[in-house]
């Protein structure tokens, strides 16, 4: 028969049966219907993401839940949606596949194939709830008792966490905000929300000292427990889950999640006795569970705005919540029963935190400003102004007084009555979140670029700086090893140097050689300048006596003639007189003195003769002793001439080679250092990758 | 699958096979019938057919940055008018292929030069200029100019979402983006952490809330692959970045083409709109454009495609399309014709320059006018129109037996002198003033006020010279009258509002608190244009019922964005220079002066609107981008020709009356009977309640009493919005509260049919008037009654079915003047009577 057909019919024949053939398989091959849909594992997840935003506990459109099996099960408005077994009778199925109106989700686009197809095929499955016969829940979700026994005193030692792995689940190549910093009560560890993370640092040295996986989302608060055993995250994914988390910090292990909410959690906290956990956000609903065994306690639907913040107080006898308009509301812990409303805040985000004595809940907002209420009639004792633009975050310290964080970049230190200790530096990008470490003494700020500043508290200096995006370890083993690398390079380019600038030693000793002949012509300088020093002393003293000498002989020879006249009127005075006695000795006198005057003279003239000779036999010597002076002089600079810039050469060769000598010691001493490094980072990505590692 | 496959069967394919050929046909249709769209496939290939020009658009190109391009249109038009898209026949081809080179109609940028783009189709040639720079600079993410008009196309800053004035759930935008800065705040840091994520940027709440990856009220407005997600993300990815203080901003946009006339229900014209910046960059921004049609009947718009817009022609009509990005608006206007349309233009005389203008158009829309109307229909129309009231019976046989050719164009000379002219056009402007007694407004200034009016509409003060003296009023409200135009208002945004809305038609409430989003109109042109008002002051006067307006010396109008003062700017003009002027004189020399581009306009139209119960820009006060006058040459010529008169009234309601365009029938024709807009025949109104009232009282020989209006005179003399009675109200007329033309109602409702059917109204005044009684005692014969009635109320006589109908009744009846009251109230009640035909 196939022989009459003709060879187009029987080939287009062909194709087309090999296309249906094989057109189930290329449907399918990307994702095989599991075997056993169960609401649990595939159906819950995927109606949270498509349906729960109106089909929840809270909202009920049609009156119909599907947050839960039994919910689910329930039914709604129109009975029930899920017939087991019957998928094209099931409204569930129906409305999702568009054969029944109206169309599920209402306006937007139809469910992905594969979406319906699970659907389908869990109902017709059986509309299981779970898989085998595990008893949802059969693992006990309470805290170890260990932990529950004492845990508002003390503990007997720091809680710190012990080797974890400290590879990031991300890195990623802008840092993420500061969204959340906590800082355990009795231990230098500091929590820092990170990516899909929450990191722990040591509040002294600021290293890394472990990761604790978040993969659910991004942790948008954490908190220690009072006595710094548990630690506890809330956070998730935006506008679609959130739930909390709670690890055993001296393990590392995760202990209990608690909460299912439609938007991420924003606020949480875990009661001092353990024994509650609270959480808050979007939603606008506080949730308290039970640590012991997970479930919910009540719920507290007070708040017409997103929930910021939820506090214990630290005797776990009132909650305190905080919302986006501005409220804080006071509850009984363990009730949820109202008990105060607080109002003063302008609308926006509000922090809280307690003082130690559990009677005073202060809070910052949007407006700037700390307040403080007292609990016995929710009245506010005490407000100031602390940062301009906003207040975003405050704790108290253990000893009453308060930090505070805000929008003008500052973080503050105060008094428990709000007089200003200390103003911290200015961050360059907004700071977000601050706590006060009370081992190490410091502040620490998270800000909007993911940084975390420290500061000594009492002097305030910067002690340090670290990022909640830390290097994955391979970065950091290549890092370490680059800089040994780097290093090593570094050392065996100075050791050339080293050599290279020994060959000073050669001319260090000319130098000195150069320096003598320096010091000798020095010498002859000296000496010429002494002898004609000597020599003009000589001149000098001589030129004084010749000129005093002079001076007399002129006194002399002028006022001699005189004497001499005087004399001779005396004489005829005398024969004139004729025996006046007086008259006769006058002339005596007279004669006599104008004798001594004539021998003065004469001597003086003498002494000028004997002095000007002299003065004349100095002369050659003057000369003599200028021109050796000049000489030695000008051989004295002619040799410094040369000097100086020779000498300045040696010296900056000198200085090189003690500045090479240095480099290379310096290098030598970090070469061990860094030789450490890469052997420590190495150790942590074997440690990371070791199966018990990773949580 | 059974059917053997043997010879004689072969011409019956057996299901499988035919199944099999409609998929591979459906292929094969599909792919030939898409977007590449032959508008116009073969058709006679006759003179009108052939194609007259070729045009490329943008006709210069400049590129202007690394990786730039620029997606073309090129459109043809026929000889007949009509234009094609024929981007995608046609040959193109770059005179340097080294500089830019050619992909799916989209030119790309390679190396710096200058050279020309040339297309051919069927022996046409077309150039565009292309200058090409900087392909080495690339273009820097810019968040004014790259995310806002994403979130503004995309519809996040839409009124009905997060853009409206709380947001949604905490998150609030600015409408479409009228403030970029503080929308950068709230994105980025109004909330750390939530909205955006610097270190995981596609785990942004704003993306996955935009692709529905977590539920979203909005709905799922984009999707991961979209080049507006993708650029969402890089913006993310760069720690989105704010703008730098000198980010270049929008000059304007270029809609290509710039008009088009389509044949053919389905035929399609691509769109293209072009952004030119102030730092001489350009970019192709039709993918973050809305788009709007005014018409869907006659196109629609498709903007759904990922690379662009599409209009597509539906029925026979004409659409203006209004595209709006950024704060710019432009239009354009998109004639639809049938496919195959057989159409003559009638010979029909053109009487002015009106006719002409209306004529056009008509000619591009293929529609022919209507008949003339009839003299009866023309004689009841114009004195409607012209005085309010009905012709009497004598009036009517004289003008329909006057043999002249001339005798229309005298009426209408004789009615323009006639007292009651004026009437209406006093009514007209009380309800443009909102004259009504008030909280601020005493009796005695309002009767100080309404007789000013009087006298400027009696006196044919010229309009412009009226409107100057209300802007620019000071004075006491009862010494100097026009400042009563101040009392109405004593806010300073709303009185800016009213004198746009008003004067100048332009409505500009919207740009209070965000920049209009169908218009050009931005925050800043509001303030500047309100500071006008900014110093208007009011005291008492000596009287104490009396306030004086009067100019203050200091007072500033502040942006409510960022308080800055705003100083006084004419709209859409520049600053005014004030000096020591008062500001509003300055606006009221600006306002009324010849060149000034709305005033002028706007007064015509809103006399035009009276005599063709719309206007040629509808509503008359709404004058914005994306409604643009029907017949722009018609609104410009008539205004050319108002200022040319001196802004006279009279001379510009004589050029009206006596065009063929208001003379025409109401009675459509085959061509004209789906068209509303272009005057294509006279329009059905119904009276105005004041004239209505007046015209019963009239054709019953009645009064009604009026407050403030002496013994016998007319509702249309009323002079205070205030005063009223159950028939005005009913029949909507205006309350003078707002100066909206809007307050004037003129729908028809249950009430109005009742009123006249049943309400003390016809009927009292039909038996009051004792019109019926007093003609039969003047010996008239019943039927000849009824035949005056006719004649008295609907200005023509009975037709034969009528007078039989009438005829029976006498016959049957006892009293005959009861029938002839009810033949009476039938013609009160008929839609003849109560409608201006």
């Amino acid at each position: 028969m196939f022989d009459s057909i003709p060879f187009w019919q029987r080939t287009l024949t062909v194709m087309v049966c090999a296309a249906a053939c094989l057109l189930p398989l290329a449907v399918r091959a990307e994702d095989e219907t599991p075997k056993r849909v169960t609401y649990d594992d595939h159906i819950k997840s995927l109606l949270r993401a498509k349906c729960f935003s109106c089909h929840n506990a809270d909202d009920r459109k049609g009156e119909l839940d599907l947050s839960s099996y039994a919910a689910t099960r329930e039914g709604g408005a129109s009975g029930e949606v899920v017939v087991p077994g019957d998928s094209l009778n099931s409204l569930l199925f129906a409305l999702v596949a568009h054969t029944d109106e109206p169309a599920m989700p209402p306006e937007s686009p139809k469910l992905a194939e594969d979406s319906i197809e699970l659907i389908k095929a869990w109902v017709d499955g059986g509309a299981l709830e779970n898989a085998g016969s595990r008893v949802a829940r059969a693992e006990p979700v309470g805290l170890p008792p260990e932990l529950t026994a004492t845990p508002t005193d003390a503990p007997k030692s720091a809680p710190m966490p012990p080797r974890l792995s400290l590879q990031p689940l991300v890195h990623t190549e802008r840092a993420d905000v500061v969204r959340a910093l906590a800082v355990s009560p009795w231990s230098p560890l500091l929590a820092v929300a990170a990516p899909k993370q929450v990191l722990l640092f040591h509040t002294e040295s600021l290293q890394l000292l472990g990761v604790l996986p978040f993969p659910e989302g991004m942790p948008e608060v954490l908190r220690f427990s009072r006595n710094g055993a548990v630690l506890l995250a809330g956070g998730g994914r935006g506008g679609l889950a959130g739930h909390t988390v709670a690890w055993n910090v001296t393990t590392g292990e995760r202990l209990v999640q608690l909460g299912d909410e439609l938007d991420t959690v924003l606020a949480a906290d875990i009661s001092a006795d353990h024994a509650l956990v609270a959480l808050g956000g979007p939603k606008r609903v506080v949730r308290v569970f039970s640590a012991d065994d997970g479930r919910q306690m009540y719920e507290m639907r007070k708040h017409v705005e997103w929930i910021y913040d939820v506090r214990f107080s630290p005797d776990a006898a009132l909650l305190a919540s905080a919302d986006r308009s501005g409220a804080v509301r006071v509850s009984e812990a363990w009730t949820g029963d109202e008990y105060l409303a607080l109002k003063g805040h302008e609308p926006g985000r509000v922090s809280l935190a307690w003082r130690a004595d559990s009677n005073l809940l202060a809070s910052c907002g949007a407006d700037g400003a700390v307040r403080f209420w007292e609990m016995e009639k929710g009245e506010q004792v005490a407000k100031w102004d602390a940062h301009q633009g906003g207040a975003t975050s405050l704790a108290f310290t253990s000893d009453g007084r308060l930090v505070t964080c805000g929008k003008d970049g500052t973080t503050k230190l105060w008094s428990g009555q709000g007089k200003l200790l200390r103003t911290f530096e200015t961050l360059a990008d907004e700071p977000l979140r601050t706590v006060y470490c009370e081992q190490s003494g410091r502040v620490l700020t998270g800000n909007f670029v993911g940084e975390v500043i420290a500061w000594d508290a009492t002097s305030g200096d910067r002690k340090g700086r670290l990022t909640n995006n830390p290097p994955t370890l391979q970065s950091r083993v290549e890092a370490s090893q680059q800089r040994l690398h780097e290093l090593q390079t570094l050392i065996a380019a100075l050791a050339r140097e080293q050599r290279v600038a020994e060959d000073t030693a050669a001319a260090a000793a000319e130098l000195a050689k150069r320096h003598e002949q320096l010091d000798d012509a020095q010498r002859r300088a000296d000496a010429a300048r002494t002898v004609a020093r000597l020599v003009e002393r000589d001149r000098d003293r001589l030129d004084g006596e010749i000129g005093r000498i002079e001076a007399r002989v002129r006194r002399l020879e002028t006022g001699l003639p005189n004497l001499q006249e005087a004399v001779r009127r005396a004489d005829r005075s005398v024969r004139e007189l004729g025996g006046d006695e007086e008259v006769r000795r006058l002339e005596q006198q007279l004669r006599t003195l104008a004798r001594r005057r004539q021998g003065q003279l004469n001597g003086a003239k003498a002494q000028l003769a004997d002095r000007q000779a002299k003065r004349r036999a100095l002369q050659p010597e003057i000369a003599k002793a200028e021109a050796e002076l000049a000489a030695a002089s000008a051989a004295l600079e002619t040799l410094r001439a040369e000097f100086e810039p020779y000498r300045q050469e040696v010296e900056r060769r000198q200085a090189a080679l003690a500045a090479a000598r240095a480099s290379l010691a310096a290098a030598e001493a970090q070469l061990e250092e860094a030789e450490a490094e890469v052997v420590r980072w190495q150790e942590e990505l074997a440690f990371a990758r070791l199966p018990t590692a990773q949580e | 699958m059974n059917h053997r496959l043997d010879n004689a069967n072969l011409h019956i394919l057996p299901s499988a096979w035919r199944w099999a050929l409609a998929v591979v046909l459906t292929g094969v249709l599909a792919s030939a019938g898409d977007a590449r769209g032959e508008t116009n496939r073969g058709g006679p290939a006759d003179n009108a057919h052939r194609i007259a020009s070729l045009v490329i658009y943008p006709g210069e190109i400049h590129l202007t940055h690394a990786g730039a391009q620029q997606p073309l249109v090129v459109q043809a038009t026929r000889e007949d008018g009509v234009t094609l898209d024929v981007t995608d026949r046609v040959e193109l081809h770059v005179e340097n292929g080294q500089l830019a080179h050619l992909a799916n109609a989209t030119l790309f940028a390679d190396q710096d030069g200058d050279t020309r783009l040339v297309a051919r189709l069927a022996g046409r040639v077309a150039h565009a200029a292309v200058r090409i720079r900087d392909t080495h600079q690339p273009r820097d993410l810019s968040f004014r100019n790259d995310v806002i008009p994403v979130l503004s196309k995309v519809g996040c800053s839409s009124g009905a979402c997060h853009g409206a004035s709380r947001g949604k759930d905490g998150f609030n935008l600015s409408l479409l983006g009228y403030d970029p800065a503080g929308d950068h705040f709230r994105l980025t840091r109004e909330i750390s952490g939530r909205r955006i994520n610097l270190a995981l940027p596609r785990e942004s709440l704003l993306l996955e809330k935009a692709t529905g990856n977590v539920p979203h009220t909005g709905g799922r407005l984009l999707a991961s692959g979209d080049p507006h997600y993708r650029m969402l993300e890089a913006w993310l990815r760069e720690g989105a970045p704010n703008d730098a203080e000198t980010a270049a901003q929008v000059d304007s946009i270029k809609l290509y083409p710039p008009a088009a006339v389509l044949e053919g229900a389905g035929s399609r014209q691509r769109l293209r709109v072009l952004a030119t910046y102030s730092d001489g960059t350009r970019r192709d921004v039709t993918t973050l454009t809305r788009f709007e049609t005014s018409n869907e009947f006659a196109a629609e718009l498709d903007a759904e495609l990922d690379e662009g817009a599409v209009v597509r022609a539906k029925g026979h009509g004409e659409a203006f399309l209004t595209a709006h990005f950024d704060v710019h608006s432009v239009g354009m206007r998109v004639l639809t014709l049938p496919a195959d349309l057989e159409f003559a233009w009638p010979e029909v005389p053109e009487h002015n320059f009106i006719d002409t203008h209306v004529f056009n158009k008509l000619k591009k829309l293929r529609i022919a006018p209507s008949e003339l109307a009839s003299d009866a229909v023309f004689l009841r129309r114009v004195m409607l129109d012209l005085c309010g009231r009905l012709p009497t019976a004598d009036e009517h046989r004289s003008f329909v037996a006057d043999e002249s050719s001339t005798k229309r164009a005298a009426l209408i000379d004789e009615l323009l002198e006639s007292p009651e002219f004026h009437d209406l056009w006093v009514m007209k402007w009380s309800e443009l003033l909102q004259m009504r007694t008030g909280p601020k407004i005493t009796k005695k200034a309002l009767m100080r006020y309404y007789n000013w009016l009087r006298d400027q509409i009696e006196g044919d003060v010229p309009v412009d010279r009226m409107v100057y003296e209300l802007v620019a009023a000071s004075g006491g409200t009862f010494a100097h009258a026009p400042t009563n135009f101040y009392q109405s208002e004593p806010e300073i945004a709303k009185t800016a509002e009213n004198t746009a809305q008003l004067f100048l038609g332009i409505r500009l409430q919207c740009a209070q608190c965000h920049n209009h989003v169908f218009d050009r109109w931005t925050m800043d042109d509001y303030y500047g244009y309100a500071a006008f008002f900014a110093r208007v002051g009011r005291k008492p006067g000596e009287d104490p019922r009396e306030t004086v307006i009067f100019n203050r010396p200091a007072g500033e109008m502040k942006h409510p964005v960022d308080k800055r003062k705003m100083p006084p700017r004419f709209l859409g003009g520049e600053l005014a220079d004030i000096g020591e002027e008062d500001r509003r004189v300055v606006l009221a020399r600006w306002m009324t002066a010849a060149e000034n581009p709305y005033f002028a306009r706007h007064m015509a139209n809103l006399v035009w609107a009276h005599f063709f119960g719309q206007g040629i820009v509808e509503p008359v006060d709404d004058v914005r981008v994306s409604n643009p006058p029907v017949n722009p040459e018609l609104l410009d010529a008539l205004a050319a020709r108002f200022v040319e008169h001196d802004f006279r009234l009279k001379e510009l309601v004589r050029d009206i009356c006596n065009s063929r365009t208001y003379q025409l029938s109401a009675l459509p024709n085959e061509t004209n009977a789906t068209d509303e807009h272009n005057f294509a025949r006279a329009k059905l109104r119904r009276l105005p309640a004041a004239v209505m009232l007046d015209v019963i009282n009239q054709v019953t020989e009645t009064t009604s009493k009026f407050k403030d209006v002496e013994e016998g005179g007319r509702a249309v003399e009323i002079p205070d919005g205030a005063t009223t009675n159950y028939f005005l109200v009913t029949f909507g007329r205006s309350a003078r509260e707002t100066v909206c033309t809007c307050e004037t109602r003129r729908e028809p409702n249950l009430s109005q049919a009742l009123h006249l059917i049943n309400g003390a109204t016809v009927h009292h005044k039909i038996r009051q008037g004792k019109v019926v009684r007093r003609m039969l005692e003047d010996n008239k014969s019943p039927a000849e009654v009824a035949e005056a009635l006719y004649v008295r109320c609907l200005g023509r006589a009975p037709t034969e079915r009528e007078r039989t109908a009438i005829d029976d009744e006498l016959a049957a009846a006892e009293k005959p003047r009861e029938v002839l009251h009810d033949v009476f109230w039938a013609l009160l009640n008929s839609q003849e009577f109560l409608f201006n035909h």
